[in-house]
């Protein structure tokens, strides 16, 4: 009898500790979930907060480029412009520059030969990362319309392992070279290395002094009225003329999130006017 | 009194104190079923408040696929609708390390057997496997007056936004607008 009386006592309390138990683990299983959607929810949060303050950015740099890069000395880097940005909690560093401002190697490969752009890459490139001999992509005769089919991205990135130092390299490196764009070359605005080079290929000379001149002039002097001072033949000015302007239509922006370094590094690029504009964005 | 006298009471009351009253029975039980309707009450609740917390969690691919497919877009030159396939050529870096000879990039959902589908990334000769369940994928260009049109059969211009739905038979696992240029 007595033994009974306790067993019966013993049941209630077993099965109290047993709902208790399965109310707790149930209970753990709701925070862990609640855990992984609050997470979640944060990340994807804070991932949008990114993306708006990216495309603000992009949006503003890109709209405003020309008046912004008016006052920027072209003596030294030309046309770009570095600033810090602090936006949405999160610091970012913009660096907008004048793509016609630049050598665009595509065309020099689409019109001379590839060795010949990459030796002008070679030439005018300014960062560590190595330059592919022959172009990653000629023998599969793709178009070569990123920088990571002209720059050795792979090696580097085995180095760094990190893609975000590879797109710091990237905009380091090609401050002077472009891929994007009518193809031109805005005199005005570059610097003279490049014009050297550019006039050298086409010329097999050095520049003409009144080319020199005329960079970094405001406002730029016409392009009619600038070939009629090179002492130019005819069929010299139209050669220069589809290859020159001193005008600008391309602009680009890299962005880069300084206070987060997961945040991907990103490029864009807009080029054309009114009807024909066309842009490119790329998130490294 | 004798010395069984006594070994009697004792065992009277060893016996009173491990017996209840009827009253004492009666309490006993009304708490015990108090206590247990309590916390069948606790579990369901906590129970109904698992299945609402798991409603909430999304599968990882769906914003994984919708960051992939931003920066396709971001990239891309031109874009069609072929079937039930969206193309695009486009200059996105390699995804996932592979190297991508390919310019040309498509969605499409596809059947992997009898009842399970799968939404793929195709590129060149490769097809990556972004998610499983979905039967249909949709891509739409928003216009300038914000309305969801479908994408031409031939190769058009990227717009600046679009609309993408991605959805199965019982499920919706995207339906977003992606802000593009």
């Amino acid at each position: 009898m007595i033994r009974r009386a306790q067993t019966r006592r013993g049941f209630l309390l077993l099965t109290v500790l047993m709902m208790i138990a399965v109310a707790s683990l149930i209970l753990a299983r709701v925070a862990n979930s609640s855990m992984r959607v609050a997470t979640t929810a944060m990340t994807e949060e804070r991932e949008m907060r990114q993306r708006w303050a990216s495309y603000s950015m992009r949006r503003f740099a890109l709209s405003e480029a020309p008046g912004l890069l008016q006052d920027v000395d072209s003596s030294d880097v030309p046309s770009t412009l570095w600033r810090d940005i602090r936006l949405a909690g999160e610091d970012y560093r913009v660096i907008v520059s004048d793509e016609s401002a630049k050598l665009n190697v595509l065309r020099v490969a689409g019109e001379n030969d590839l060795a010949q752009a990459i030796e002008s890459l070679k030439r005018l490139s300014t960062g560590a990362i190595g330059i592919r001999p022959n172009g990653s992509q000629a023998a599969s005769h793709r178009p070569m319309t990123r920088w990571d089919d002209w720059f050795d991205v792979d090696s580097y990135t085995a180095a760094q392992s990190n893609r975000g130092h590879v797109a710091r390299e990237l905009a380091t490196s090609t401050q002077r070279v472009t891929l994007w764009g009518n193809g031109r070359l805005n005199v005005s605005r570059c610097d003279g290395e490049t014009i050297d080079l550019l006039w050298n290929r086409l010329f097999g000379r050095p520049a003409p002094s009144a080319l020199h001149q005329a960079r970094g002039q405001s406002p730029p002097m016409p392009w009619v009225a600038l070939s009629g001072q090179l002492g130019l033949r005819e069929s010299q000015i139209e050669k220069a003329t589809s290859w020159i302007q001193t005008d600008s239509d391309c602009w680009s922006v890299w962005v880069f999130c300084e206070s987060d370094r997961r945040v991907p590094p990103t490029f864009y690029v807009e080029w054309g006017r009114g009807g024909n504009q066309t842009s490119r964005g790329y998130v490294y | 009194m004798g010395g069984g006298d006594c070994k009697l009471m004792n065992h009277r009351q060893h016996t009173c104190r491990t017996g209840m009253t009827l009253f004492e029975l009666m309490l006993a039980l009304a708490l015990s079923t108090l206590l247990l309707a309590g916390l069948v009450g606790v579990l369901s609740g906590v129970s109904k408040q698992a299945k609402v917390s798991e409603s909430f969690e999304q599968p990882a691919w769906p914003s994984r696929t919708a960051d992939i497919l931003r920066n396709d877009l971001l990239a891309a030159e031109s874009l069609w609708r072929q079937g039930e396939t969206v193309w695009m050529l486009t200059d996105a870096p390699p995804y996932q390390g592979i190297e991508n000879p390919s310019r040309r990039v498509g969605y499409a959902c596809q059947a992997i057997s009898d009842d399970q589908h799968a939404l793929v990334r195709i590129a060149g000769t490769h097809t990556a496997l972004l998610g499983l369940g979905p039967t249909e994928f949709v891509l739409e260009r928003i216009d300038g007056n914000g309305i969801a049109q479908p994408l031409p059969h031939q190769p058009g211009p990227v717009p600046a936004s679009a609309r993408l739905l991605v959805r199965g038979p019982e499920d919706m696992f995207l339906n977003q607008d992606l802000l593009i240029r």
